[in-house]
C-alpha cells in the first residue's frame, strides 16, 4: 500500500531534533480520599494548554485532547456539526490519506461547489427544475467517486493502530469535543506529529458519505433506543431557549444538509490553541514532553476567542408533560431545572442524588426497585451539561405489572420525603464516601486520567474544580439537602416524560395489518 | 507474580500494580449456564443473581450498606462456563472484600422473597430484549449455528417459561453441587504486596472446601450451517436493522487460533473494522458499525460479522461481506495486511497490561486455559510467526461464502431476505 508508505516516510523526515527546555513546570496537587493528584501545567504561547500526569508504573501512556466547544455552541440550522466534525477529523490531513493532494484538493472544491449548485436549486419551492438537479447530482457523485480514488480516509488510523495504538476514538458533549488514545510509552512523538498535523491541516475528505454514517448512528443512538429518545424530545421540551435543549447528534434534516463548507466554517471558528487542553498521564518526562509538544504546535495560529453563549433559560413557569409513543416496556424520565458546578447549591444537590441512587442500599434501590416497581432506575445532576445551569434527572424503567404513574408516583414520594425529613448521619456519610472514592477511582487507567484533568479543564475551566466541588460535598449537611430539595425539586420546574405503547389499531397498521 | 494452590484446591494469583490505590479481583468456579439441567435453563443464572442478596451472616441490605459504605464495586457474572465474582475497591478494603467473596459464594441463603424480585427482574431483561435488534438478530443466529442439544445451543439466560418456575429447591441444589472451590482460580491485582494479598487470601478462603471441577467443562463439537440459512424477524417502529452473519469459529486451544486471531482482525476488526469497515462503512457509509468478532473460547465459539444498516442497505452490505468473505478464502493477504496486523498485536501488548482489570484478565486466561507460565513471551513469538499461507488455510477452514447463518431484526425489509442475499444462494 502505498499511501502509507508514503506517509511513514514523511514523518520519518520531519521529526525533529528538540532542544530540551530544563525550566520546570508549573505544579498543581489535589490531596482527596487517600489520594494525591498531581498535574504540571504549561500554557503555550499560543494558548495551548499542556496538562501532564506522570505515571511510571507501566510503560504507557494515555492521550486526551479537549477544544472547549460542544454543541451547546451551535446554531439553528447546523445541530450535529460539532459531532460531525469530530468524525471528520478521523479522515487524515493534507499529507495522511491522499495520494495527490493537489489534485484532490481540485476535486474537493469542485464536489462543493456543485453541492451548493445542488442545494440552491433545491431550494427553490415551486417548478425547480428536476432535470438540472438530476444532471448535477450525477455530476457530483462522479466526482466523488473520482475523489475517493485519490483518498485513504483510513490511513491516520492506521498509522496508529499499527504502532500498537488502542482506544482510539472521540466523543462530543454538549460541552466540549474530546480526542482519545492510548499509546506505548515510546510512540510520544509520533502522536505529537499526528496529532499537530491533524488539528492544523486536515481534511474533511470522504465528507458526504460519512455524513450517512452518522445518519446511522442517529438511527441506531436515539431513534431505535426508547431511552435516548425519551431523552432528546424531554430535554427538548425542559429548555424553550438553551441550547441544551437540542440533543448532540443533532436532527436529521440539518445532518442530511449540512454542507463541508459549513463544517469547515466551524472548525475555523472554534478549533484553536487557545481553545484546546492536551492531557497526558503515564511514563513521560513533564519538561520534555512540553518540549515536544511546543515544537511541533507552536506554529499553531491563536484565534480570536468565539462567541459566548449568551442565551439563558427563561424561569420556567409550569409543570411540562409529554408523552413518546414506543411499543417497548414503558419507561420514565423526570427533570428539575437546577444551578451547575460552581453554584453553593451543587453540592448538595449532588448528594442528594447519592443518597437517592448510589448503590444497592440507596434509597431509590431499596424502596421502588426492590418492592418491584421499577426494574431499574437512576439519577443524575450533570445533565445535558456542566457549562450552564442544567437539570436533575431520574430515569426508570417500568416493571410489570405496575404502571408508569406508579412509578412516578414513587420517585415523587421519595423526592418529597427529602424535603421533609433530614436524612441520616449514615446517608450523608456514605454518598460523600462514594463520590469521592468514585472519583479516585476514575483514575484506574491512563486514559481515563487524561480524560478527566483535560475534559474538566476544557467544561470547567480548570480541571481542579472538580476535586473542589468533591471536597464541597464533604461539608454538605442534612440541613443543606433538605433546603435544596425544597428549593429545586418543585412541579413548577419539572418536566415529566412518559413512553408510552402505541394504541393497538396503530401498531396493527404500522406492523401491515389491515387498516 | 505469586501464584499459590490453597489445600482446597482453590488457585490463588496476586500480582502488584501501583497505577492508582486501588485493586481488583476475579475469582472464577467452573460452574456456568452449561451445567444448567434440561429444562431448567436460566438456573445458573438466577443463582448467580441472588448471591448478594443474602448470605447467612448478613442480609441483602447489610451486604448492600457494608460496600456502598466504602464505594466499592462489586457483582456476580454468570456465562456459558464459569461463574465470576467480580469486584474493584480502594486497596484498604481488600480483606473485607475477600471475605464478603467467601461469603457471597460460600454462604448464600436464597431468600423465597427476593427469588420472586429477581425472576421478576430477569423476566423484564427478557422482554427488554425482544426489542433489542442486537440481541433478537444474535439469538436467531444462535439457533442456525448450534443444534439445540448442544450447549451453545441452549439459552443461558433462561426463557419465559423456565425462569418462573424454577424453585428455591432448585437454587440450594445447583448452589451445593456446582459451587465448589477445588480448581477455581483467585486473581488478586492492584496496589497490594504479594506476600500479604496471599495471606488475605488464605485466611478468606482457607476453610472452605468441596471438590468441585478440576477446569472448564467439555463442550463437543459444532458443524454449523451446511448451506446458507436465512432469518428476517421484524421489530415494529425500529428504524435500523441488525445483522449478524456467522459461523462456528475455533476453541481457544485450537492449533489454528493465532492465524484464526490474525484472519479475524484483516477481515473485521484491525484500525475501524479491517477490510469489512473499509468497504461497508469508509467506502459506502452504509453503517454505522461493521466489524467481524471471533469468539475462541472453551469450546467452538461463534465467528460473527456484524453491522448496524438501514433496511434499504441489507441487500448491499450482505452482498459486500460475502464478498469479502470470499476474497479472504481465494486469495492470500497482502504482506503490508500481516505486518500491521502483527504489530498491532505486539506493540499493544503494554496497553493491556496496564490498568488492573487488564492484568487480571491476560493472567486469569493464561492459568484458565493453562498457557503458562511464559505466556507473554510465547504470545509475542506466535504472532509473529504467522504467515500469510496459514492466514489463507483458516480462511478456507473456518468461512464458507456459501454456508452461514444470515439473521437479520429489525424495520420490515424491502424484500425477502433470501431474495436480497442474491446469486449466491
Amino acid at each position: 500500500m502505498r499511501l502509507t508508505s508514503h506517509a511513514m516516510s514523511w514523518i520519518a523526515l520531519i521529526l525533529l531534533a528538540i532542544p530540551w527546555s530544563a525550566e520546570a513546570l508549573q505544579k498543581e496537587v489535589v490531596a482527596i480520599g487517600g489520594a494525591e493528584i498531581t498535574v504540571s501545567r504549561e500554557v503555550l504561547k499560543n494558548g495551548l494548554t499542556v496538562l501532564i500526569m506522570e505515571n511510571h508504573t507501566a510503560p504507557t501512556i494515555g492521550f486526551c485532547t479537549a477544544f472547549k466547544v460542544g454543541s451547546v455552541d451551535e446554531w439553528d440550522g447546523v445541530s450535529g456539526v460539532s459531532h460531525i466534525l469530530e468524525h471528520m477529523l478521523f479522515k487524515g490531513t493534507e499529507s495522511i490519506g491522499t495520494i495527490d493532494w493537489e489534485e484532490e484538493r481540485f476535486l474537493q472544491a469542485r464536489i462543493e461547489e456543485v453541492r451548493l449548485q445542488i442545494q440552491a436549486e433545491q431550494s427553490v419551492r415551486f417548478h425547480r427544475d428536476e432535470e438540472k438537479i438530476a444532471k448535477l447530482t450525477e455530476e457530483w457523485m462522479q466526482l466523488r467517486e473520482a475523489a475517493k480514488e485519490l483518498a485513504n480516509g483510513r490511513e491516520f488510523g492506521t498509522i496508529l493502530t499499527e504502532n500498537g495504538a488502542r482506544g482510539l476514538n472521540a466523543f462530543t458533549s454538549y460541552d466540549a469535543t474530546a480526542y482519545i488514545v492510548s499509546l506505548p510509552a515510546n510512540r510520544l512523538e509520533l502522536w505529537t506529529i499526528l496529532e499537530s498535523d491533524r488539528y492544523t491541516k486536515p481534511v474533511l475528505r470522504e465528507f458526504y458519505t460519512e455524513v450517512e454514517n452518522v445518519r446511522e448512528e442517529r438511527r441506531r443512538s436515539v431513534e431505535d433506543s426508547p431511552g435516548a429518545l425519551l431523552y432528546e424530545r424531554l430535554t427538548a421540551a425542559a429548555f424553550d431557549a438553551h441550547r441544551y435543549g437540542v440533543e448532540i447528534i443533532g436532527w436529521d434534516s440539518e445532518i442530511r444538509t449540512i454542507n463541508r463548507s459549513e463544517v469547515e466554517d466551524y472548525y475555523r471558528r472554534y478549533y484553536a490553541p487557545n481553545q484546546m487542553i492536551i492531557a497526558i498521564s503515564g511514563d513521560v518526562d513533564p519538561e520534555k514532553t512540553v518540549a515536544m509538544i511546543d515544537a511541533y504546535f507552536g506554529d499553531y495560529k491563536r484565534q480570536p476567542p468565539p462567541h459566548p453563549v449568551q442565551t439563558e433559560e427563561p424561569e420556567q413557569l409550569g409543570e411540562k408533560r409529554l408523552e413518546v409513543e414506543y411499543d417497548a416496556e414503558p419507561r420514565i424520565l423526570m427533570a428539575w431545572h437546577k444551578p451547575t458546578v460552581g453554584h453553593p447549591d451543587n453540592a448538595a444537590l449532588t448528594v442528594a442524588r447519592n443518597i437517592l441512587d448510589n448503590g444497592l442500599s440507596s434509597r431509590f434501590e431499596r424502596n421502588i426497585v426492590n418492592k418491584g416497581i421499577a426494574a431499574s432506575i437512576s439519577a443524575s445532576v450533570d445533565n445535558p451539561g456542566e457549562r450552564y445551569p442544567n437539570l436533575f434527572t431520574v430515569s426508570a424503567a417500568v416493571q410489570s405489572p405496575h404502571t408508569v404513574a406508579d412509578v412516578e408516583r414513587a420517585i415523587l414520594f421519595e423526592m418529597d420525603r427529602l424535603k421533609t425529613e433530614p436524612v441520616t448521619a449514615a446517608e450523608l456519610e456514605k454518598a460523600k464516601t462514594q463520590i469521592e472514592t468514585a472519583y479516585v477511582r476514575s483514575f484506574g487507567s491512563n486514559m481515563r486520567s487524561a480524560i478527566n484533568i483535560a475534559y474538566e479543564e476544557a467544561v470547567l475551566g480548570n480541571w481542579k474544580r472538580r476535586p473542589e466541588e468533591i471536597l464541597a460535598c464533604r461539608e454538605v449537611t442534612a440541613e443543606d439537602v433538605q433546603r435544596v430539595a425544597k428549593t429545586y425539586f418543585t412541579k413548577k420546574t419539572r418536566t415529566v416524560g412518559y413512553t408510552v405503547k402505541p394504541e393497538k389499531e396503530e401498531l396493527e397498521s404500522a406492523m401491515g395489518g389491515t387498516r | 507474580m505469586i501464584r499459590t494452590v490453597l489445600p482446597s484446591g482453590l488457585r490463588v494469583i496476586v500480582k502488584t500494580n501501583r497505577l492508582s490505590p486501588s485493586v481488583a479481583v476475579r475469582l472464577v468456579l467452573h460452574s456456568g449456564t452449561i451445567a444448567d439441567p434440561a429444562g431448567k435453563e436460566g438456573l445458573a443464572n438466577l443463582t448467580s443473581s441472588l448471591l448478594e442478596d443474602g448470605t447467612k451472616k448478613w442480609t441483602g441490605d447489610t451486604i448492600a450498606e457494608k460496600t456502598d459504605f466504602i464505594g466499592a464495586d462489586f457483582g456476580v457474572s454468570v456465562d456459558r462456563h464459569a461463574t465470576v465474582f467480580v469486584a474493584s475497591f480502594l486497596r484498604e478494603h481488600l480483606a473485607f472484600m475477600l471475605g464478603l467473596g467467601r461469603e457471597l459464594l460460600a454462604n448464600p441463603v436464597f431468600p423465597a422473597k427476593e427469588i420472586r424480585k429477581v425472576q421478576g427482574q430477569i423476566l423484564s431483561d427478557l422482554r427488554e430484549d425482544e426489542h433489542d435488534t442486537g440481541a433478537v438478530a444474535m439469538k436467531n443466529l444462535r439457533r442456525f449455528l448450534y443444534p439445540r442439544t448442544h450447549p451453545y445451543g441452549r439459552p443461558g439466560s433462561g426463557t419465559k417459561k423456565t425462569i418462573p418456575a424454577l424453585k428455591r429447591s432448585d437454587l440450594v441444589r445447583f448452589h451445593r453441587e456446582e459451587y465448589r472451590p477445588s480448581g477455581g482460580i483467585l486473581m488478586i491485582v492492584g496496589d497490594v504486596k504479594e506476600t500479604e494479598a496471599v495471606s488475605a487470601a488464605k485466611r478468606a478462603f482457607g476453610s472452605w472446601r468441596g471438590n468441585g471441577r478440576p477446569g472448564p467443562p467439555e463442550v463437543p463439537d459444532a458443524r454449523g450451517p451446511q448451506r446458507i440459512r436465512t432469518k428476517a424477524h421484524v421489530i415494529p417502529q425500529k428504524s435500523q436493522c441488525d445483522i449478524a452473519l456467522g459461523m462456528v469459529g475455533i476453541r481457544r486451544l485450537d492449533p489454528d487460533f493465532f492465524a484464526a486471531i490474525v484472519l479475524n482482525q484483516i477481515l473485521g476488526a484491525f484500525g475501524l473494522g479491517g477490510r469489512l469497515g473499509n468497504r461497508i462503512r469508509e467506502q459506502e457509509g452504509l453503517a454505522y458499525y461493521v466489524y467481524s468478532a471471533l469468539s475462541p473460547t472453551v469450546g467452538p465459539g461463534p465467528f460473527v460479522i456484524r453491522a448496524g444498516v438501514h433496511p434499504s442497505h441489507v441487500g448491499r452490505a450482505v452482498a459486500l461481506m460475502t464478498e469479502e468473505i470470499d476474497r479472504i478464502r481465494q486469495k492470500k493477504v497482502t504482506d503490508r495486511e500481516i505486518e500491521e496486523t502483527r504489530r498491532f498485536m505486539i506493540d499493544s501488548m503494554p496497553l493491556r497490561l496496564e490498568t488492573n482489570e487488564g492484568i487480571a484478565a491476560f493472567h486469569l486466561n493464561e492459568e484458565y486455559y493453562g498457557l503458562g507460565p511464559h505466556y507473554l513471551e510465547k504470545y509475542r513469538e506466535s504472532v509473529q510467526g504467522v504467515t500469510k499461507e496459514e492466514v489463507l488455510a483458516v480462511a478456507q477452514r473456518l468461512l464458507r461464502p456459501d454456508a452461514f447463518g444470515l439473521s437479520v431484526a429489525g424495520p420490515a425489509l424491502p424484500a425477502p431476505l433470501e431474495d436480497l442475499v442474491g446469486p449466491l444462494s
